[in-house]
């Protein structure tokens, strides 16, 4: 069941203007995931608007459960059951996803939109080698190709994510691997057949060790750059974000609380929430030895149990009582290409980068 | 791999050997004689039962005859019966086949059956299919296979008169004459053991279901055949050949009460007997074969392991 929303224009539709072709790549239009809960549905992606432009890194952050890698799945069809997208549209490159047949997505899935999941260690098949999983895309996607050029391929992909000795490689099995290695695995399995227009990485490096992380991160940014894809990087991590995306997307409670460049949001973040995230990043040599890391205080709300009106209420430290309970506020455009979900922006006080100051407490 | 394989049929060596032991202590110690059994009604006195207990053996201490026996029983001697007259080993070669086509074909019909059913079940969770599949499978677990050979016995043979309600035919009198007087106690055999199958099917099925990497195969744009088929049941493999395994010994034991349902002389009703009238060697011999046909086919079990799960090849 989907429901249409014909009168209502995608909100936060590209703004770069520097797309090769016109309109975005994706567009998400006031997507909504329930899943069946004790009280009735839970809805934990909530009339999501969001649009992926050709070609650019869109990071997605948020704490978790707030409904980013629902959001990823959705994106493939592969909510898992037994939730539900019970309305909006997805659209790629012009076609609606979810009016697809499970025949034509398929084709698309592993082909032209492509994921990258958190864990690469239970991400693998445990039974199967290296080899196999990587090709069966090949002889899913490409079935012209010989078992001898799928193999090339698949060495030839390898070595392009910096696997040393893919040959070898193939026929070992992800136990044998460690967890740099097994991710870039992945990233070769998302790329083999080489015409991704969209990759999703749903917190990509976040198993991974600090050094391997940095390394993974780069790989990235550079396949991005090298087969001009788009990616939506999905973390939870807001340095992750700053060193490779080029627009930000903050998500709480299941929707899309602010969208920005990457600049404009670092420089001046608009939402609460995205403040706060902001202020409890770690700063080395930044702060007194003594003081405490800055929290946004609070937890994240009970998806079952939201308030009419902003779920972000209980926590800000901004709130005006009446609005703020009653009503959800929408998202609004406060500068070009600058979208915030509040009803108080305009009276916050200019932001100010945390300091040593402002971050103890 | 190899290593790993050599060290499986490394430890078989003890497991014989324990087994063994067992075998003779246990069927040694139950009181009861055979003499009492050899002798019937027939009035004797105390010199002649001296004579028969010495005849036998018997009248030396039991570790005595241990000692004497295991060597013996190694090379595969058990001796000869003490009511056919004839070498065990002779014996038991011309029951076993039946035992063997008995729980064979009911492990086949299991597998067949059980597997499908499981996987379909967990696919369609909560589903139709599922009800009606865990309702058979718990009816067929709960029902006594004895009983249930009762009832195929009255409804097939009886009333209805399509097959032989017992007796066993070889091979050799046609294919028919031989597998018709085994359908029934195979059906009897394989209900109670589809159920495990079922089950175990359709839960390891779900764990897998649930896993990552089936995520990604999906994301990959695999068919979901290929997701189910490939990559979640060979993952759930692992769990079910053990599983399998199992129930192929259960279905040794279980063999016995069926062959006496149905009048099948298979080892089972061989060892039945034996136990009635304590014939020590043919008892001994019999249990010992069913024995290590459940053996071989667990160390075949742990050998496929191996095979669905490489990260045991290494570690064993």
């Amino acid at each position: 069941m989907i429901a249409t929303t014909p009168s209502r224009k995608t909100e936060v539709a590209a703004e770069s203007g520097d797309s090769p072709t016109s309109g975005p790549l994706m567009e998400i239009q006031a997507l909504e995931v329930r899943f069946p809960g004790n009280r009735g549905p839970v809805t934990v992606i909530d009339q999501v608007d969001l649009a992926i432009n050709h070609g650019e890194i869109l990071g997605l952050v948020g704490e978790s459960g707030c409904g980013k890698s629902m959001l990823a799945r959705s994106i493939l069809g592969l909510v898992p059951t037994p939730g539900k997208i019970t309305g909006g549209r997805i659209l790629f490159e012009r076609d609606d996803l979810l009016n697809m047949s499970t025949q034509a997505m398929r084709q698309i899935r592993g082909d032209r939109i492509a994921i990258v999941l958190q864990e690469p260690m239970t991400s693998l098949d445990p039974v199967f080698t290296v080899g196999n999983q990587i090709t069966e895309v090949l002889a899913t996607h490409r079935p012209e190709m010989t078992r001898h050029e799928r193999r090339a391929r698949a060495i030839q992909m390898m070595e392009q994510v910096g696997i040393q000795f893919p040959a070898n490689r193939l026929s070992q099995y992800p136990h044998e691997l460690s967890g740099g290695i097994r991710q870039r695995v992945m990233i070769a399995i998302a790329l083999i057949c080489g015409d991704v227009r969209l990759l999703v990485a749903d917190e990509p490096t976040t198993a991974l060790d600090v050094t391997i992380q940095a390394q993974i991160l780069e790989l990235f940014v550079q396949l991005q750059a090298k087969h001009s894809m788009a990616m939506l990087l999905i973390t939870h991590d807001l340095s992750v974000i700053a060193q490779t995306a080029h627009r930000v997307a903050v998500m709480y409670a299941g929707r899309i609380v602010e969208v920005a460049g990457a600049v404009p949001l670092f420089d001046g973040p608009l939402h609460p929430y995205t403040r706060g995230l902001m202020h409890s990043l770690p700063r080395a040599g930044a702060r007194p030895r003594k003081s405490r890391m800055a929290a946004i205080p609070g937890t994240v709300p009970n998806l079952a149990d939201l308030p009419p009106g902003c779920p972000f209420f209980d926590r800000c430290a901004h709130r005006a009582d009446d609005l703020c309970l009653e009503t959800m506020p929408v998202l609004e455009q406060a500068a070009r290409g600058h979208w915030v979900r509040c009803h108080r922006w305009r009276d916050l006080a200019p932001y100010e980068p945390p300091s040593p100051q402002t971050a103890a407490s | 791999m190899l290593e790993y394989a050599l060290r499986r049929v490394l430890a078989f060596i003890p497991t014989i050997f324990i087994t063994l032991t067992l075998i003779f202590f246990i069927t040694r110690l139950v009181p009861g004689s055979p003499i009492w059994a050899l002798i019937g009604h027939q009035s004797v006195d105390a010199a002649q039962i001296d004579a028969i207990t010495k005849e036998l053996g018997l009248d030396r201490p039991l570790i005595t005859q241990y000692l004497e026996w295991l060597p013996r029983v190694l090379t595969g001697d058990f001796g000869n019966s003490i009511f056919y007259g004839r070498p065990v080993a002779q014996i038991v070669a011309d029951r076993f086949p039946v035992t063997l086509y008995l729980t064979t074909i009911a492990m086949i019909v299991t597998i067949a059956i059980g597997m499908p059913l499981g996987i379909v079940a967990a696919i369609r969770r909560g589903g139709v299919t599922d009800y009606a599949s865990n309702t058979f499978s718990s009816l067929g677990m709960a029902m006594p296979s004895f009983w249930l050979g009762f009832l195929l016995i009255i409804g097939f043979s009886v009333l209805l008169n399509w097959l032989p309600s017992s007796g066993y035919r070889s091979p050799d009198f046609g294919i028919w004459q031989w597998l018709s007087r085994l359908i029934l106690p195979v059906i009897a055999q394989s209900l109670a053991q589809i159920g495990l199958v079922v089950r175990m099917t359709r839960a390891s099925m779900i764990e897998v279901l649930g896993q990552e990497y089936i995520t990604m195969a999906r994301a990959k744009g695999l068919s979901e055949s290929r997701v189910v088929l490939k990559h979640a049941l060979k993952n759930a493999m692992i769990q079910i050949v053990t599983v399998i395994g199992l129930t192929f010994a259960l279905g040794l034991g279980g063999s016995v009460i069926i062959e006496n349902v149905f009048a099948l002389p298979g080892l089972g009703q061989l060892i039945t007997i034996a136990a009635v009238r304590r014939d020590y060697p043919m008892l001994e011999g019999g249990i010992f074969y069913l024995t290590l046909v459940a053996l071989v086919v667990n160390l075949a079990v742990d050998l496929t392991y191996a095979f669905f799960n490489p990260r045991i090849r290494y570690t064993g």
